[in-house]
């Protein structure tokens, strides 16, 4: 295929998705009545388009879950009404069978309720999400990363741990380029003791700057991880600092060896 | 009376089928989808201040609701906790989805679409099940339109190949 072909391709697609200009679109039906290779081509646009159409409107034909707009004005009311923590909105019952990953543990209503407290953040906070139990958490320094955090981060791709001089383990999780651009890579700190923080720090030249850090409370004894009341607060961070969708990994170690320079 | 007074909760709930479906294109299970759209629903009314009333609200809240889905699936991605989709049976209730899903792998075009990489396959959802023009579609996926007409491109060519059009 050459690029000329699919420069072809566009334009006789455009035409069967009615997006072509009229002047170009007359332009084209002279050369397809002239063209009986060019009307063929033509036709595998036109026959995909119909196959998908058809496939949509047999989709169209499901039904939405029983009861879903009523839970979906209740949702909207419940935040317009409440913006409080509380979670105010009914949550749909869920499936006994819920995945045991606990994969739908999303709360919008919380989610819309920390929006507040996430935006206008400048430099880096703090915030303890009502963990319950246990002692409460040594202070975190944030304006500077210590050493080896820093240099974790540094080397370590998403999705492995690494062990720290002083016993704790970072665990980097993803890479992401936040709303401005910036380098950011979102990781966790275990402390010996099983308490996890959550934190995003972006690329600042030299070193990294803190801009985000949760206390995720402790590691439960399943080996379940972090309670969904403290990733709301992340969801609502990546949603007003327009985060984008994770670094392939590939990408991700292009950026880290950049940094390295 | 005119558009712009219809209060935007209603704007989104007229077009919840549409919200659903697109979600469920995303996630592929109905219990996310509809997560999905409370989640979009409400980050929508959060930032309503940036939708121009005179334009079409699709492609609008799609664009919120592709982004949450992101954000949504950001942390799972790299934590192990990853749902294969298409391996994951689906949990439903008694409203028969589990009927209508059924039927829609037997659609030979919906498992031609399925075996296309996501970046094609998000565009011909847009354009071809949404009815985004080519213009929307490169708004709500914050990438320009000639990206979106190269991807659609050689989606439809791969796509006519498995359903042996032509």
């Amino acid at each position: 295929m050459t690029e000329e072909d699919d420069r072809q391709d566009e334009i006789l697609m455009a035409y069967a998705d009615g997006e072509l200009p009229p002047a170009e679109a007359s332009a084209l039906e002279a050369r397809l009545a002239a063209e009986p290779d060019l009307a063929e081509r033509l036709r595998l646009f036109t026959g995909t388009r119909d196959a998908l159409s058809a496939a949509a409107a047999r989709r169209a034909e499901a039904p939405l879950p029983e009861g879903m707009e009523a839970r979906l004005r209740a949702a909207m009311a419940g935040a317009a009404a409440g913006r409080s923590t509380d979670n105010v909105v009914p949550l749909r019952a869920r499936a006994a069978t819920a995945p045991a990953q606990g994969g739908s543990a999303w709360a919008p209503a919380a989610i819309a309720a920390s929006l507040a407290l996430a935006v206008g953040l400048a430099g880096g906070f703090i915030l303890g999400v009502g963990s319950g139990s246990g002692p409460t958490p040594p202070p975190l320094t944030l304006a500077a990363l210590d050493p080896g955090v820093s240099d974790a981060l540094d080397t370590v791709p998403s999705g492995e741990d690494a062990a720290l001089e002083d016993g704790r383990t970072l665990a980097a999780i993803a890479s992401f380029e936040d709303g401005a651009g910036a380098f950011c890579r979102e990781y966790e700190v275990i402390a010996a003791d099983g308490r996890r923080t959550v934190s995003v720090a972006c690329d600042a030249g030299e070193g990294w700057d803190m801009r985000l850090a949760l206390d995720a409370g402790r590691e439960a004894a399943d080996g379940s991880f972090v309670p969904a009341s403290s990733l709301e607060v992340l969801d609502a961070y990546y949603a007003t600092t327009g985060a984008g969708a994770p670094l392939p990994s590939e990408d991700e170690a292009a950026r880290l060896a950049d940094r390295d320079r | 009376m005119a558009q712009g007074d219809v209060p935007l909760e209603d704007r989104i709930i007229a077009i919840l089928p549409n919200l659903n479906r697109y979600a469920y294109s995303l996630c592929r299970r109905h219990d996310v989808a509809e997560d999905l759209v409370q989640l979009a629903a409400l980050r929508a009314l959060e930032s309503r201040a940036s939708y121009d009333g005179a334009t079409r609200i699709e492609p609008w809240m799609f664009r919120i609701l592709r982004n949450a889905w992101i954000d949504m699936t950001r942390r799972t991605r790299t934590r192990g906790t990853e749902l294969e989709l298409s391996d994951a049976p689906e949990q439903v209730g008694s409203d028969g989805s589990r009927v209508t899903e059924a039927r829609l792998m037997l659609d030979a075009t919906e498992r031609a679409l399925a075996t296309l990489p996501e970046e094609q396959r998000e565009v011909l959802v847009l354009v071809c099940y949404e009815e985004m023009s080519y213009a929307e579609t490169a708004e709500i996926l914050g990438i320009p339109r000639g990206t979106v007409m190269s991807r659609l491109s050689r989606a439809r060519v791969a796509l006519a190949e498995r359903l042996g059009i032509n």
